[in-house]
């Protein structure tokens, strides 16, 4: 024996594209040491579909179903970020019945996200039922949009200049329904989730400090958790939200726990939002009459809307035509996973499950 | 026929029929129940197709597995990877002997019971080792690794708890101790009934305690690799070490085979459900802990309190 | 999660009891299922299911062949052949295909038809074995039960 090898301690996992826990086909490469992360590398584009380019050669209208499919969790508020940038384009008003209308689906599609983030964040703690108790009340959430605008998902609901269709009175009822019933299985699976393992599993892990926040250009309830108190919907009200009357719930320490916190508390004033936007439900047309043809004047737009993960900018550059010259997204999922490759290392393998969950991304808007 | 029925010989037969029976019959109901279980808790029906409530489902999907082609991928050790299975189900079917299902029906009345039984449900771990290192997968491996780490640390407290009983009972034979039982051990021995319980959920690798095969982490741990019938024969050990385990709770904990008005048999596998549906409830409860917090709470929590409630009942029965 | 060894006892106590008694009070609610293929769920009055061409009075096509609907469909799902009949002005259909493999359930081309010809039906079990036979043709768009 003369040369004796030198053991190599650490070895790399490959966490995706298939795996169970990232949510699509994200894929992590992990430097391992044992159970230790030493460094990641996030690799993003498996599910690229050349979305942007893609827009250049449709018309302003057939992009519309198209951005249902970014973020299919919460399709309504992508799309509310598109047609504003067109509404502003083309400086279309929309009347105030179709803006409280926007207003109660956008939250109700914000309230859909955030229990599905809760439950298949918890799936990834290893916990199923409260992932079932909150799909229960999804089911309801998507019950309602079926009545409304015809699909539960992909809906394609919003028109430039207001919505496609009115409320109809089934709606209202199980609306009613809905809001009876909500905060008492939100309570419940707090009670249920918030056991001393959860707490074991998600405090003070993955912090993110103000600074990061700023750095990595953070949003959502991510940059919330941290006690960045930014949303869209207060600083810059667009729509009629200056006219209601919520709270934007920010976390303290910025570790796993207080997003979500921050998401659970945010259900809560959605449905304060959604309750409030009914009672203030005017009368009157839930449309605009909108032009068949769309042809943008030339120029440059931006529209910012909050979604449930964040700041959506829609960017879109026209030359006068009926299709954008250049079509360009600020997500905030993007922008918010860039951060994970700074949270992981030094973590267990277990907490890059927990990170990557609590960070909630949705891979079709990561990877457009 | 008197003359057969004392024979040695004809006792085994009778013994390994009777034992795969019960084994068969638990497998299927306590998946079936299990299933259940879990999606009464997730506002769900669960299995409702075949037969009355799904209750055949299990068997259905046995069937459905035994027919599935048995899959060796590439670069796994071609002597261990089938073997490994076996290595962890022969155990479970060898701790069947010592349970006292009633005051006559029990393969062998050994002397040393507890130790006999304790002893053997240790190899599945050689097993489940196995199957991670011949599996030639790193998800496996981790899996694995935790595995060995995770059964080490938890038997002590099991061991620990049991001394209780064993100090009280002054026996290690099972039917001993259920005769010693005039009052239930579990209203003598709470602390130790408890310790047991957590441990013996850690020795199961359930939830919350299932970091050997956390799927959200590891995809499926050790039998990440395995499918068909060899993935069934792990699954069906699983079920059978959680009847088992209870069956152990309840002749130390729970009187074993006595009871009023039925007879014994029927005592002892109502207690043995009840033990089992607890576990199942708990696993669909909770989310699972991290490996580093699975061991502080072992070597922290449940060795001191099997530790000092040792202490404690030796240092009673010496003042009594 | 930093707290005293005792304070975590507690805690721990606290939770695991109230979490348990918790996901039994559930045990015992009823279940939401829907047993699928038996009971059948109330579809939606403006639900977008497959596409149909609908009829006027006189049991004719409605539709005028104008082509709105090949043009705006953003999945290139709908083709239409026409021809004009002799004598006439009016283009008519010869054949009109739907790809319900490419569709997207969008509803662009129920909007943007001028004469209300086309329509979302409610059926919304559309799967098929073939490939070929996810394409809809004038002989099945007509019908009431259309796919």
């Amino acid at each position: 024996m003369d040369t004796v090898k030198e053991i190599k301690k650490d070895f790399f996992i490959n966490m995706g594209p298939q795996h169970p826990s990232t949510h699509g086909v994200l894929r992590i490469v992990l430097n391992v040491e044992g159970e230790k992360v030493l460094s990641s590398e996030t690799v993003l584009g498996y599910a690229h579909r050349g979305v942007e380019k893609m827009a250049e050669s449709k018309t302003y209208i057939q992009m519309m179903p198209v951005m249902d499919r970014f973020d299919y969790v919460s399709s309504m508020l992508f799309e509310w970020g598109y047609v504003g940038a067109l509404e502003k384009a083309l400086g279309v008003k929309v009347p105030e019945r179709a803006e409280y209308i926007r207003v109660i689906m956008g939250e109700l599609n914000r309230i859909a996200s955030h229990l599905l983030w809760v439950g298949a964040f918890l799936l990834d703690l290893g916990a199923f039922t409260p992932f079932l108790w909150v799909f229960d009340a999804r089911e309801r959430i998507m019950d309602m949009f079926e009545e409304v605008t015809g699909q539960r998902m992909t809906n394609n609901y919003f028109r430039i200049g207001g919505v496609k269709d009115d409320l109809t009175p089934q709606f209202f009822k199980m609306l009613q329904d809905f809001l009876k019933m909500i905060r008492e299985r939100m309570k419940d699976t707090e009670d249920l989730i918030e056991s001393i393992i959860f707490l074991e599993r998600v405090k003070d892990i993955g912090f993110i400090s103000k600074q990061d926040v700023i750095d990595y250009g953070l949003t959502g309830p991510v940059a919330r958790g941290s006690g960045f108190s930014y949303d869209l919907r207060k600083n810059e009200p667009y729509s009629v939200y200056d006219k209601i009357d919520f709270e934007i719930p920010v976390g303290e320490k910025g570790d796993c726990y207080d997003r979500y916190k921050v998401r659970m508390k945010e259900v809560i004033q959605s449905v304060r939002i959604v309750e409030q936007a009914l009672n203030l439900l005017p009368d009157g047309p839930y449309t605009e009459k909108s032009p068949k043809v769309v042809k943008l004047p030339e120029g440059e737009y931006y529209n910012a809307v909050e979604t449930s993960r964040g700041l959506l900018g829609v960017y879109i550059v026209s030359d006068g035509s009926t299709k954008p010259a250049r079509f360009k997204l600020r997500d905030p999922a993007f922008s918010n996973l860039s951060i994970l490759d700074k949270l992981l290392p030094g973590n267990k393998i277990s907490d890059v499950v927990a990170i990557l969950g609590s960070i909630d991304v949705v891979i079709p808007e990561i990877d457009r | 026929m008197e003359a057969l029925s004392g024979s040695i010989f004809f006792n085994i037969i009778l013994s390994i029929i009777g034992v795969m029976v019960v084994f068969t019959i638990n497998a299927l109901f306590a998946v079936w129940l299990e299933r259940k279980v879990s999606a009464h808790i997730q506002l769900r029906l669960g299995p409702m197709e075949v037969g009355f409530h799904g209750a055949i489902q299990s068997a259905a999907d046995g069937i459905k597995l035994i027919g599935k082609e048995i899959i060796t991928p590439k670069g796994v050790d071609k002597k261990l990877f089938p073997l490994a299975p076996y290595l962890v189900f022969f155990p479970s079917l060898l701790m069947f002997v010592v349970i006292p299902f009633s005051d006559k029906l029990q393969v062998q009345d050994l002397n040393i019971g507890l130790l006999y039984f304790f002893s053997i449900s240790c190899i599945a771990t050689i097993g489940i080792f196995m199957a991670g290192w011949a599996s030639n997968n790193k998800y496996s491996l981790m899996g694995a690794v935790r595995s060995i780490a995770q059964s080490i640390a938890y038997e002590i407290p099991i061991i620990l708890s049991i001394l209780g009983v064993i100090i009280i009972a002054q026996s290690l034979k099972l039917s001993d101790i259920v005769a010693k039982q005039n009052i239930w051990y579990i209203v003598i021995q709470p602390v130790a009934f408890i310790v047991y319980i957590i441990a013996a959920i850690a020795e199961l690798n359930r939830t919350p305690f299932d970091i050997p095969e956390a799927e959200s982490e590891l995809v499926a741990g050790f039998h990440t690799e395995y499918s068909g019938m060899r993935f069934a024969i792990f699954f069906m050990a699983e079920y059978t070490n959680m009847f088992l385990v209870a069956a152990m709770a309840t002749t130390l904990f729970l009187g074993g085979w006595r009871g009023p008005i039925l007879p014994p048999v029927v005592w002892f596998f109502i207690k043995t459900y009840a033990i089992v549906f607890l576990i199942i409830w708990v696993r669909w409860a909770f989310p699972r802990l991290r490996p580093d917090q699975l061991m502080n709470f072992c070597w922290k929590f449940l060795l001191p309190l099997a530790l000092l409630n040792l202490l404690i009942t030796t240092f009673l029965l010496k003042l009594f | 999660m930093k707290a005293s060894y005792f304070e975590k006892v507690k805690i721990g106590i606290d939770t695991i009891v109230k979490g348990l008694l918790l996901s039994f009070s559930y045990l015992l609610k009823k279940p939401s299922t829907l047993q699928y293929p038996h009971e059948k769920k109330v579809i939606a009055e403006r639900y977008r299911g497959s596409i149909r061409l609908k009829k006027n009075e006189a049991g004719e096509l409605k539709c005028i062949a104008c082509g709105n609907c090949e043009r705006i469909c953003p999945a290139s799902a709908i083709k239409m052949t026409t021809f004009t009949p002799e004598g006439e002005k009016k283009k008519k259909l010869s054949e009109y295909y739907v790809d319900l493999g490419l569709c997207i359930y969008c509803g662009l081309c129920v909007d943007s038809c001028p004469v209300d010809a086309i329509e979302h039906s409610n059926v919304y079990e559309v799967s098929e074995v073939e490939k070929d036979k996810l394409v809809l043709r004038l002989d099945v768009l007509g019908e009431k039960d259309a796919k």
